[in-house]
Formats: structure tokens, C-alpha cells, sequence
């Protein structure tokens, strides 16, 4: 009884938080008696704090390896915004000397983000074994397994990072895991008694939406009609950064008494915290985006999802819809859906991965490199540049190089024999990732094609069990667009004044001040 | 338009002496000795870094853009070569009616103070009002390390005197940007942020005043340069303004890589060691001594060309009246190395 009393003020005082959403307080206390843990919570259902409130407890540091530094820069600001100021991210970006300065100190941190690749470097992890390390977590736990939506090669290391740290306890979290992904998660981390805490991740106040249409033009008609009805916040989620400018300026254009901007990973970075704060702070009230949008906002009166675009799986699918409503109140996923949208996600499909063209001229250009006696350029961009690559395209070569011994750093180790099977393992492996990929395509249009409840067959494979919903369930449980009423929520048009009243307005100067 | 005013302006004076690219790193503020004697050369200096988040595809575009409407004409087809036509003068003529004060951007004085100065007048801004509020859990707009401990040192000065402060950056910042016309300061304070009250990104501000996402940012950008120039004349009547520059505004041109290697110099190190203690090629000490030369006053030229190898160097450059390297080259000594060539010619421009 005393422990629990304490566990919530220890949550009020570092969070404000008066008490603990479900699964969070089962799985801190687990995490306090020193067991490993996998916890799978849905979206938006608080996962960070199962990490973040027990590394203000522990004693030493907590670790948290995170796949998008986006996310984890986006986690650290909050945390400062809190008064939470011993945290820190680390990542491959940052300036040496910047880094350099962070090893000397860090034992001052409790919480530090690092990415994974980082964690390969030796230095960090000679550091870290000096460390006291209280808790190792894996945020987006997913990432470990080739059949996740979002597998990170980084990831498979992670086991003999855990070992050489000596096994800290070890916290997994995901949102989206199916049991399949659950399982190689413990079997990669070679952790067999981890305790599960599986959570359902289905939504009672989401009601699922999805309109055919014949055309981009049917689909614009289609969000004017709607945002001209419903005043409420609004995410809408492209495929392609261009099309969410063409839309946002679109329907800017038809829609003059809303605030509408886009958001893509293609912009500025005060750019961004700019766009991403203003919705934030009811500024703007519809987000044109891609999915580069959404990742740590905490807006709980977000009533409205719409995917312009199809999504590339279910997972990223229950992830984005997974922003809507996080207050509990009724709100709509709607997916607008033409029989075109098929050829998008088949081409970021292809291009997720090195083609067999790409792959033969690397390993010709390797070669050529090791004849001259030469090392790979130590910029990764240089590389990129070269071969037209991605950055997910040549990270992912970089780890079977170096897996196959191909590489060494950045020194070519050529044996013929080895390399041209290492060529042939290479591009099966390629084959086989690109069928995962289209394999959960198809899950996802045989979704959008169901005529049951779309409730229903959108958790079916990610949990036995889901709770039912009588109304406003979904478009094929009969679903209406007149059942749904939600109260219009202020929107904040500035007048327009002369740039000295604006200012004065700005710096908090009262209107009568005599200077 | 002011963006392809200043691309059709800079390929007018360079025309085919050098490529595209040259005014591509110009106006990125390329910190190297051959753009920034380009600057010089070409009396670009006031588009100097001006435009630093430049992506190379959109230039690339853009110079297309202006090829296919007839005020440039490519004249060499494996390199970016361009001239201006007949079309380009009238062009001018026009947009030249069109008031925008081009002759304000001061770029290669302001480049480097430009950035923190509006960085921490940002920060400081959003800072101080949020604290006045008492509202302390707001997103930094500026996520730069360097400007936040900047700036949380000052606010530790003035705090809970947060409302004094504002009212002198009211009053100072309404004053300053009387230099400015109407719509220039209302796009400047609408780029700024308050308590909950998040500025506008450069798309919000290209539609709301109609303008190009290029010219919003050469805007602010000339905006920013012609409050640095007035308060380098009348740092009296600022006092504020000019305290957020007061650290910065003398600092040294040089880049970091070359102020190590001339910190070396200045112990008695020979090129060769230099470039063996900080494991770099010969070439790129060469390079960070001609920088060197560029910008320091008593520059020991002699200790890399004799007094004979200077006049032959100078004779070659008045006799070719280029600055092409390869054009002097064939006219001087053999012994006289391209160092050597180079190093003149940036001594040669700090003088013109």
C-alpha cells in the first residue's frame, strides 16, 4: 500500500500527472522489482512514461535507444518544457566536439536517447560499461524483427549490446506487434523470461470510415464538403510530400475561415517546431502531412483522421488513426480510397530498398575502390550521391557489408568467393523483404475491401479479442456522417492590425503605455 | 522575383567567366577563398551568403527556368555556362521600377552575424514574454545549443524584470524598423514568436503575402542586413539591439579550420608539418593560407614568393586581364606554382 502511494506522487511530482493510464502502473512496477519487460501498448496511450518515470526513480542512468531522432528530439524538448533537464539526445548528427562534451558528463544525465547506430561505436559503449546503467530500454521494440513494418538491422545487435552492458534489466516497447513480432522480439533480445504486458490496442470512441471515390478530384471535393462541416481539429495524411502542399494551398484557397498548413520532413526545422507548435496551441486546426507528422504530439482533442493516401500497412495505419481522440471523446478515422492509390505504395515499396541495378554497380564500385587501395568515403552522403541512394537504401547496405565482412569501418576486405555469395544472400534478401512489404500491402486493400466490420478485421491479427461498439462503429456496421455531431472548437483567425499594434501585441506592451 | 533578379544580376556580371555553380556558392556563402574572391571580383560582395539554405536542384531549376523564358542562354553544353541576352536589360529596366532596395544586402559583412543576431532576438523574445506569463513549458522555436545558453544567460540577468525588457525591445525594435517599409516590418513581426503565440513558417508567409518562398526568405534576409547596418552607425540609440551583437560583430573572418592552422603557423610550423599534425592534404593548408592572406593584415607574403616570382605573377595577370588560373599560368615562370598563382590573386583583389 505505502509503495503505491508513493508511485503516484512520484508521478504527480515529476509529471504532473494525478494517476497512471492503463498498463503503465503494472508495468513500472515490474521494471522497479528488476525484471525484463515487454510491454505493447496502443498509441497514445502514455508508453514513454513507463521509462521516464522510473528513470527518475533508479539510481544511474537510463538508457533509451530509439530508431528516429526526430522522436527522440521532439521527447527531449517536452521533458525540458517539464523541468526535466538531466536528459539528453545522442545521435550520429550531432557535432563531435558537442558529443564529446556530453561523454565527459555523463553521469549527469538519468535519461539519455541514443540511436542505435551510435550504440555500435566503441567508444560509447566502453563509456557506458563505466556506467551505471538502471534501465536499458528499446523504444518501437518492432523494429527488431524482419517481419515488422519497420525492421532496423541496428536492431539486431542490440542483444550483444545488453550483454556487453552487462544486462541491465530491460524494458521492449512497441505499439503495433503481432504475436508473431512479440515472440522474435524475446527470442532476439535472447531474453526467454521477459514478462509480457499486453495491452489491447482498439479504440471504443474511434469510428472507422472508408469512401471510395474515382479520382484526386472526388477526393478534394470530398475534404472541402467535410472540413466545411466539421470545425474540429483535423490530421490529413499524405503519401507524398508534394500533394500535401498541393492540398493544404487547395483547400487554404476554398476554405478561407480555417487555418490549414502542411508538414513534411522536407522543411527547415524551425519551420517545423513552428508548424507542429501552432497546431498544437489551436493556431492551425487541419495538418496537411506526411507520416513524418504526429510522431510525439500529445494533443489530446484531435477529433478527426483522414488518410488521403493509403498507408503502406495495418500497423502504420493503427498508428496514425491511434492520434485521434485521445481524450476519449467520439472521433472519426476516414481513409478516402480510389482504386489508383495502388501504385503509390507499390513504388515506395520498391524504393525502399536498393534495386538489383544499384547493388551490382556498389559492388562493382567496392572493387574498384579496393584496387585502388582505397577506403569507402567516411561521408555517407557522398556515397549516396553517387549511387542516387537513399538513406534507408544505403544504411541497409552498410549492414550486410559489414555483416558479411565486406567491410570493416571503412576498409573493403575483398575475398572473391565469399563475395559472390555474399551477392547472391544479398539479393534474396532484398527479394524476400520487398514480398513481406507487398504481402502487407495486400493486408491492408483486403482490409479497405471488407464488407464486415472494419473494427473487427482492422485488430483481428494483432489481438484475440476486441470490445464492440454499438454506434457509430464504422461505414460498413452503418455508419452515417449525420450521427456525428462534434462540438466545433475555437479557431483562432487574427485580425489583421498595423505592424505596431502587432508588435506591442506580441511583446506584452499594454495599449495605454506612455514611454 | 527578386531571386531571379539577383540570378540574371550575378550571371550579368560574371557571364562566362565562370559557372553557375560559382554563383550557387556565393549565394550560400561557400567559405572558400575562391568564392569569396569571386565576391570581389565580380563586386557580388553584398549577395555574399545571403541565401544559405539554397538546395543545389532548386538552383539548378531555377537557372533553367530563366534559360527557357530567354534572359539567359546556355552557352556551353557539359558545363553550367550561362550568359545574359538582349532580353535580360529590359527585363531589368522593368523590375528595377519595382522598389526593392537590392543595394541594402550587405552580405559578405553581415553573413556571420546575421544568423545569431536573429536567432537570439527570436529566443530572447520568446523567452522573456513566456517568463512574464509565467509560462515556462513552451517549445523553443531555436533548437541551437549554442543560442540557447546565450540566451539563458541573459535571462538570467534581467529576470523578473521581464516587463521592463520588453518594453525596451518594444520600443527599440518600433523605432528600428521605421527604415523599413510597412509591409516589411509586419512580415518581420510576423515571423516572430510570442507566448503562445508561435510565429509563421516561410510557406505561411509566402501565401499570406503572396510573395515566392525564395524572396520571403531574401526579405527577412535584407530586412535583417539593414538593422545590422543602421545599428552599426547608431549603436547609441539601440543599446539593446546592439548589446545582442555586442560579442559577436568583431569576431574573426577566418573558418575554424584555417584559424588552427594559422594558430600553427604563428608557432613556427612548416605547411608540410601542418598538414601532417592535423592530418590533412598540403593543398587544403595552401587553401587556408591564402584565406589567411585574405583577411590578415601582415601577411608574411615573402616567405612564399620571391619579389621576382610577385612581379612576374602581376605582369601575367594585367597581361591576360583574366583571373582564370590556367591563362596566368602559361604566362609565368614554370617554376611558379599555382599556390603561388592563387596567392597573389587574392592578395591582388583585397587591394582592388
Amino acid at each position: 500500500m505505502n509503495q503505491q502511494i508513493t508511485l503516484e506522487q512520484e508521478l504527480n511530482k515529476y509529471f504532473n500527472y494525478s494517476s497512471f493510464r492503463l498498463g503503465q502502473k503494472e508495468i513500472i512496477e515490474d521494471i522497479l522489482q528488476g525484471k525484463d519487460v515487454l510491454g505493447i501498448l496502443p498509441t497514445g496511450s502514455g508508453k514513454s512514461i513507463c521509462y521516464q518515470l522510473p528513470a527518475m526513480l533508479l539510481e544511474g542512468v537510463t538508457i533509451v535507444v530509439s530508431p528516429l531522432i526526430s522522436l527522440m528530439i521532439d521527447q527531449v524538448k517536452q521533458l525540458k518544457a517539464m523541468q526535466i533537464k538531466q536528459v539528453i539526445a545522442l545521435n550520429s548528427f550531432m557535432d563531435p566536439a558537442d558529443r564529446k562534451m556530453i561523454y565527459n558528463n555523463i553521469h549527469l544525465y538519468k535519461l539519455i536517447y541514443i540511436s542505435p547506430e551510435l550504440l555500435q561505436q566503441k567508444e560509447l559503449i566502453r563509456l557506458l560499461q563505466q556506467t551505471r546503467i538502471s534501465l536499458f530500454v528499446i523504444d518501437e521494440a518492432h523494429c527488431i524483427s524482419q517481419w515488422g513494418h519497420e525492421f532496423r538491422p541496428d536492431y539486431l545487435k542490440l542483444n550483444t549490446i545488453i550483454e556487453k552492458l552487462n544486462h541491465p534489466r530491460t524494458l521492449a516497447l512497441s505499439a503495433t506487434a503481432t504475436p508473431d513480432v512479440q515472440q522474435d522480439i524475446i527470442h532476439s533480445l535472447n531474453k526467454p523470461r521477459m514478462v509480457k504486458h499486453i495491452y489491447p490496442m482498439d479504440r471504443t470512441n474511434l469510428t472507422f470510415c472508408i469512401e471510395e471515390v474515382t479520382d484526386e478530384k472526388e477526393k478534394t471535393d470530398q475534404l472541402i464538403q467535410l472540413l466545411n462541416t466539421y470545425y474540429v481539429p483535423t490530421i490529413i495524411y499524405f503519401s507524398s510530400r508534394m500533394v500535401s502542399e498541393n492540398v493544404a494551398k487547395l483547400l487554404s484557397e476554398k476554405l478561407p475561415n480555417r487555418n490549414i498548413a502542411f508538414y513534411h520532413g522536407g522543411m527547415e526545422q524551425m519551420d517545423r517546431i513552428t508548424i507542429q507548435q501552432q497546431f498544437m496551441n489551436d493556431q492551425l486546426d487541419v495538418i496537411c502531412c506526411t507520416s513524418a507528422f504526429g510522431m510525439g504530439i500529445n494533443k489530446g482533442n484531435i477529433r478527426f483522421v483522414i488518410h488521403y493516401h493509403l498507408p503502406l500497412q495495418l500497423e502504420s495505419y493503427i498508428q496514425e488513426v491511434g492520434r485521434a481522440g485521445r481524450d476519449g471523446k467520439s472521433s472519426v478515422c476516414l481513409l478516402l480510397f480510389s482504386n489508383n492509390d495502388f501504385y503509390i505504395p507499390l513504388n515506395l515499396i520498391k524504393n525502399e530498398l536498393p534495386s538489383e541495378e544499384m547493388l551490382s554497380s556498389i559492388f562493382q564500385y567496392l572493387y574498384r575502390l579496393f584496387t585502388e587501395r582505397r577506403g569507402l568515403p567516411t561521408k555517407d552522403a557522398e556515397i549516396e550521391n553517387l549511387f542516387q541512394l537513399n538513406e534507408i537504401q544505403w544504411r541497409f547496405l552498410r549492414y550486410q557489408f559489414e555483416k558479411h565482412g565486406m567491410i570493416a569501418g571503412n576498409r573493403i576486405n575483398f575475398h572473391e568467393e565469399n563475395w559472390k555469395q555474399n551477392y547472391q544472400e544479398i539479393e534474396q534478401l532484398i527479394k524476400d523483404r520487398t514480398s513481406i512489404k507487398e504481402k502487407k500491402l495486400n493486408e491492408i486493400l483486403q482490409w479497405v475491401h471488407d464488407k464486415g466490420c472494419l473494427r473487427k478485421s482492422l485488430y483481428k491479427s494483432f489481438q484475440p479479442f476486441y470490445s464492440e461498439v454499438k454506434e457509430k462503429c464504422c461505414s460498413n456496421c452503418g455508419f452515417s456522417w449525420s450521427e456525428w455531431n462534434p462540438a466545433k472548437t475555437n479557431i483562432r483567425l487574427d485580425e489583421e492590425t498595423n505592424w505596431e499594434s502587432k508588435l506591442r501585441k506580441l511583446l506584452l506592451v499594454e495599449e495605454n503605455e506612455k514611454f | 522575383m527578386i531571386f531571379h533578379c539577383i540570378l540574371l544580376e550575378c550571371c550579368n556580371q560574371i557571364q562566362t567567366e565562370r559557372t553557375a555553380s560559382s554563383i550557387y556558392h556565393l549565394l550560400r556563402g561557400r567559405r572558400s577563398i575562391q568564392t569569396v574572391q569571386d565576391a570581389h571580383l565580380f563586386k557580388l560582395e553584398r549577395y555574399f551568403g545571403i541565401y544559405k539554405n539554397l538546395l543545389r536542384n532548386h538552383f539548378n531549376h531555377t537557372m533553367e527556368l530563366l534559360q527557357f523564358e530567354g534572359l539567359l542562354k546556355r552557352v556551353n553544353s557539359s558545363q553550367m555556362v550561362y550568359e545574359t541576352t538582349p532580353a535580360t536589360a529590359d527585363w531589368f529596366t522593368d523590375i528595377y521600377k519595382t522598389p526593392f532596395p537590392f543595394e541594402s544586402f550587405a552580405g559578405l559583412a553581415y553573413h556571420e552575424i546575421m544568423d545569431p543576431f536573429f536567432d537570439r532576438l527570436l529566443l530572447l523574445i520568446q523567452t522573456l514574454t513566456n517568463s512574464k506569463m509565467d509560462y515556462f513549458s513552451f517549445i523553443p522555436v531555436i533548437d541551437n545549443p549554442v543560442i540557447e545558453t546565450w540566451v539563458k544567460v541573459f535571462y538570467r540577468k534581467v529576470k523578473n524584470h521581464e516587463e521592463k525588457y520588453l518594453k525596451i525591445i518594444y520600443q527599440e525594435l518600433r523605432n528600428i524598423l521605421q527604415y523599413v517599409s510597412s509591409d516589411e516590418a509586419g512580415l518581420f513581426i510576423d515571423r516572430l514568436t510570442g507566448y503562445k503565440n508561435y510565429g509563421m513558417s516561410i510557406n505561411q508567409l509566402s501565401s499570406k503575402y503572396n510573395l515566392s518562398v525564395d524572396d520571403v526568405q531574401l526579405i527577412i534576409v535584407n530586412i535583417i542586413h539593414r538593422l545590422l547596418s543602421v545599428l552599426h552607425n547608431e549603436k547609441n540609440n539601440y543599446p539593446f539591439l546592439a548589446y545582442i551583437i555586442n560579442d559577436i560583430s568583431n569576431a574573426t573572418l577566418l573558418s575554424n579550420s584555417a584559424f588552427q592552422t594559422s594558430h600553427l603557423l604563428g608557432q613556427g610550423y612548416s605547411i608540410e608539418k601542418i598538414a601532417s599534425i592535423r592530418n590533412l592534404k598540403i593543398n587544403t593548408i595552401h587553401d587556408h593560407l591564402i584565406e589567411i592572406a585574405f583577411y590578415e593584415t601582415d601577411f608574411p607574403l615573402y616567405h612564399y614568393v620571391t619579389k621576382e616570382e610577385h612581379q612576374d605573377i602581376l605582369n601575367a595577370i594585367q597581361k591576360t586581364n583574366s583571373s582564370k588560373l590556367r591563362d596566368i599560368k602559361q604566362q609565368v615562370n614554370n617554376d611558379i606554382s599555382y599556390f603561388q598563382i592563387r596567392l597573389i590573386l587574392a592578395l591582388h583583389h583585397k587591394q582592388i
